[in-house]
């Protein structure tokens, strides 16, 4: 039986560098900075005091029930495929609803501290049976993490499959796959597939930083994200969207749509091992992006970028590097990797989503994203890691990671179409 | 020929209110027994809902293999392991002699509230007077908090500690969708088979709803029944008025065919088939049309047709609006045929992303038995579902070939075909 191809033919990302595609692009190939300081909360006594924020974002213009039931990380997932959705020359006809599904990859939203603490005493001093009346009965439905894909559903008309994946940082990567692999058997025309988050808010910042997961590097926000360098000291949360139309290339020509990249293939694989460490080996990462490869019948030499996992944690970079050689042999000396973590933090449940588009841009302009920071080497992480700054080069086929706590990975691979 | 073909199950583990194991649960089931009880997993007293269905005669501790990790996982991750082993126990499977990374696991999980028990004593540490102020609470707030404090709210802790037992190192997924994920998970996992991409998947769901937060959620959005007492949740009848929160897990060993044979393993039955859709609404409500679109999905992959189908295991929620709807997808889905339906809801609650996946263990085990499981709450239909043959009182029966529903609060469909083996 002949598999559709799978092609890429809209994108649209909110990211703390910025709240397009064109934007977003243009900062990582220059090497732009979005990290600093939290702005929106007082940071100052927990241990890590910055992140990658994004300010200034005007929500997308919804209506009645969407506009109320909307959280930020809602608004982000709208934005992002309003934005995917126009690029893909849907956004006056969409398609027909009930062939037309959604795949997000999101978490449970969190409250807001303060206000949280307030309403809780505020409920303490009434009878039980007041307080109750005064939660809103949308909270339950909204705070749940498959609310964008309802969100989405509802301000889109998509009627067809309508998938929520939940594997933290590895969240919107499976959630693409999910995407294709519904694509391929025939159960929708066209897939609005992504994932959307928003880490910076107390519970998060105080959370992660009590794993001692996060970079504590206060005295110097802008360098903290330093993926692959010997000095890395953890993490940096970031947040946004990123979204993207995925159809069978049957449709897509079909209705003469404009095709961005032919989505090749994907892997999954579980590190089953413990949930916030990978083993050293890299065997779980190996295994993804063998399998991704192997989905998308290519040979490791065919890939001519790595758009890596990258987190800037002393583990993650290593046993991704282990990972890139044994699922690369001799080619892991020769292929670009690098880390845009370095410029817009992490983006977990929406990291992958925004990273297959950088993927998508750098072979449709032939330019490769670095990894800022990387200055001091390490003999665990010996690969090419674009430390120069964006660099010029023909590529065909481009390579993403996602890895996550509760041992998740996710690999996909994206191509020329042609 | 269908790609689900070769995709079969060897095995099943059930956690539920009513046994522990798919044969109990069914025995119980038809002999009319409820789980519903007064609530006493919190405290209940605020709430118009006192009934719920909680599991009995568990011990966590006898299917975590390290002790240390129990306390980061929830009531709902400790029934999904017992189901999980149970499942591999009963497929006879040997990690001996699997390749690791051709098992894989995919999960349906709920909404994970995470665990306030620490944080809320924390919380009131942050007032200045009648101010919360951050940077106090960041002082003295913050250190009385476990520092493991986030893992326990992770929401695929089932699937991070349940693939390391297993060491199941192939393809994976947790979906959090509500009521939809455990048959997502399902059906996903069976398409992994059938597209070659593992021997054994370990799939299905874990979820409770017996806590504050879901009782709170559930009640806000008037989805919760106001009776006590065993019959207190009606699903499709006349007097329905809500669902009783349930809890519990059910798993299910997925197997290539040519794999299960070649080690001699059992086969109870395949998963033939599996649709999703959504209503596209905000709104909780069912949606005909969508509940339809779900099922001809699974059909047209089985290959069946309306008629082929013998036993409906039922989304029945028990609430007016949802019951009203399911009945009318129902209706648009098999047309004149109009086979038999049930639903355990009224007798085991709504274990919310396990309950697609316990409704699939008792469809298996129906299958197997010949029996059509009743529905003992009912006392006369509500007239919007009066076209249902739902089943009042257990009889023999065919139910080789099943259709189960489920639904989500998000507007998410699915259904799952079944097929029991000859």
């Amino acid at each position: 039986m002949s598999r559709p191809r799978i092609v890429v033919t809209g994108m649209g990302c909110v990211t703390p560098l910025g709240h397009t595609v064109s934007a977003t692009w243009d900062a990582l190939i220059e090497g732009r900075n979005a990290i600093g300081p939290i702005q929106r909360f007082d940071a100052s006594g927990f241990v890590t005091t910055f992140a990658a924020e994004i300010r200034d974002f005007t929500p997308p213009p919804l209506e009645g029930r969407a506009a109320r039931w909307s959280d930020a990380k809602g608004q982000f997932a709208v934005a992002a495929a309003q934005e995917a959705l126009a690029d893909a020359g849907l956004a006056q006809t969409g398609p027909a609803p009930h062939r037309f599904g959604v795949s997000v990859g999101a978490e449970v939203s969190r409250p807001e501290l303060g206000d949280m603490a307030l309403r809780l005493k505020a409920a303490l001093a009434l009878p039980p049976q007041e307080a109750l009346r005064g939660v809103d009965p949308k909270d339950f439905v909204v705070m749940s993490a498959f609310f964008p894909a309802t969100l989405l559903a509802a301000v889109f008309n998509a009627r067809g499959p309508n998938l929520t994946t939940s594997t933290a940082c590895t969240s919107s990567s499976q959630s693409i796959a999910d995407a294709v692999r519904v694509l391929r058997r025939g159960d929708a025309d066209v897939m609005l597939a992504g994932g959307t988050d928003r880490l910076v808010e107390e519970l998060m910042v105080m959370g992660f930083g009590l794993l001692g997961a996060l970079s504590t590097r206060n005295e110097d926000p802008a360098h903290a994200c330093r993926p692959f360098d010997r000095t890395r000291d953890g993490f940096v949360l970031g947040e946004g969207a990123g979204f993207l139309v995925l159809e069978t290339e049957a449709h897509a020509q079909a209705r003469g749509a404009r095709i961005h990249a032919e989505l090749m293939g994907y892997g999954w694989s579980a590190n089953a091992w413990r949930i916030t460490d990978s083993p050293s080996d890299g065997r779980g990462a190996r295994a993804s992006m063998t399998a991704a490869l192997k989905d998308a019948g290519l040979a490791p030499d065919d890939v001519g970028y790595i758009n890596a996992h990258g987190t800037s944690t002393q583990q993650n970079d290593a046993s991704e590097t282990a990972g890139i050689h044994g699922a690369f042999g001799a080619h892991a000396q020769r292929v670009p990797v690098s880390s845009t973590k370095s410029m817009m933090g992490h983006l977990v449940a929406a990291c992958g989503a925004v990273e297959l588009i950088a993927c998508v841009k750098a072979i449709q302009t032939g330019v490769l994203p670095p990894t800022i920071n990387y200055e001091h080497p390490d003999p665990a992480c010996d690969l090419d890691y674009i430390p120069e700054g964006a660099r010029s080069a023909a590529v065909d086929v481009a390579l993403t990671n996602a890895f996550g706590f509760g041992g998740s990975n996710g690999s996909l691979v994206v191509g020329r179409y042609r | 020929m269908s790609a689900f073909e070769e995709v079969v199950i060897t095995g099943v583990g059930v956690c539920s209110p009513l046994g522990h194991t798919a044969a109990d649960l069914m025995q119980a089931l038809c002999r009319g027994e409820s789980a519903l009880r007064p609530i006493d997993a919190f405290d209940v007293r605020p709430f118009a809902c006192q009934t719920g269905a909680a599991v009995t005669g568990f011990k966590a501790g006898d299917w975590v293999s390290n002790r240390k990790n129990l306390k980061l996982m929830s009531r709902a991750v400790r029934y999904g392991l017992a189901a999980m082993k149970r499942a591999w126990a009963d497929g006879a499977l040997d990690q001996a002699t699997l390749d690791p990374e051709r098992v894989g696991m995919f999960v349906g999980a709920g909404t994970a509230m995470g665990d306030s028990g620490d944080l809320l004593p924390a919380l009131a540490q942050g007032f200045v007077g009648e101010r919360f102020d951050l940077s106090t609470f960041a002082a003295a707030g913050v250190p009385r908090i476990n520092p493991l404090w986030l893992l326990k709210g992770l929401s695929n802790n089932a699937l991070g500690f349940g693939s390391a037992d297993l060491d199941a190192r192939g393809v994976n997924q947790n979906y959090c969708n509500s009521a939809a994920g455990g048959l997502q998970a399902l059906g996903e996992a069976a398409w992994a088979i059938a597209e070659g991409l593992a021997d054994v998947v370990v799939a299905g769901g874990a979820d409770s709803a017996l806590d504050p937060a879901h009782h709170t959620g559930f009640s806000r959005l008037e989805m919760l029944t106001e009776r006590t007492g065993p019959d207190a949740v009606r699903p499709f009848d006349s007097s329905h008025d809500g669902f009783a929160p349930g809890e519990g897990a059910a798993f299910f060993i997925l197997e290539r065919r040519a794999h299960a044979q070649a080690r001699g393993a059992r086969i109870l039955g395949r998963v033939s088939g599996y649709g999703a859709s959504s209503a596209a609404s905000l709104l909780p409500k069912g949606d005909p049309e969508a509940i339809a679109q779900a099922g001809r999905q699974a059909l047209g992959h089985a290959g069946w047709q309306p008629a082929d189908i013998e036993l409906v295991y039922a989304h029945g929620n028990a609430t007016p609006a949802f019951d009203a709807q399911e009945a009318a997808g129902l209706g648009l889905l098999f047309g004149q045929h109009r086979p038999a339906v049930t639903t355990n809801k009224g007798q085991i609650g709504h274990a919310v992303a396990a309950s697609g996946p316990l409704s699939a263990a008792c469809a298996l085990e129906a299958g197997r038995l010949g029996v059509l499981p009743g529905v003992p709450s009912l006392r006369a239909l509500a007239p919007e579902c009066a076209d249902l043959n739902l089943v009042a009182a257990p009889r023999e029966g065919p139910a080789r070939r099943s259709l189960i529903q489920a639904a989500g609060i998000g507007g998410q469909i699915s259904a799952l075909t079944l097929e029991v083996a000859p």
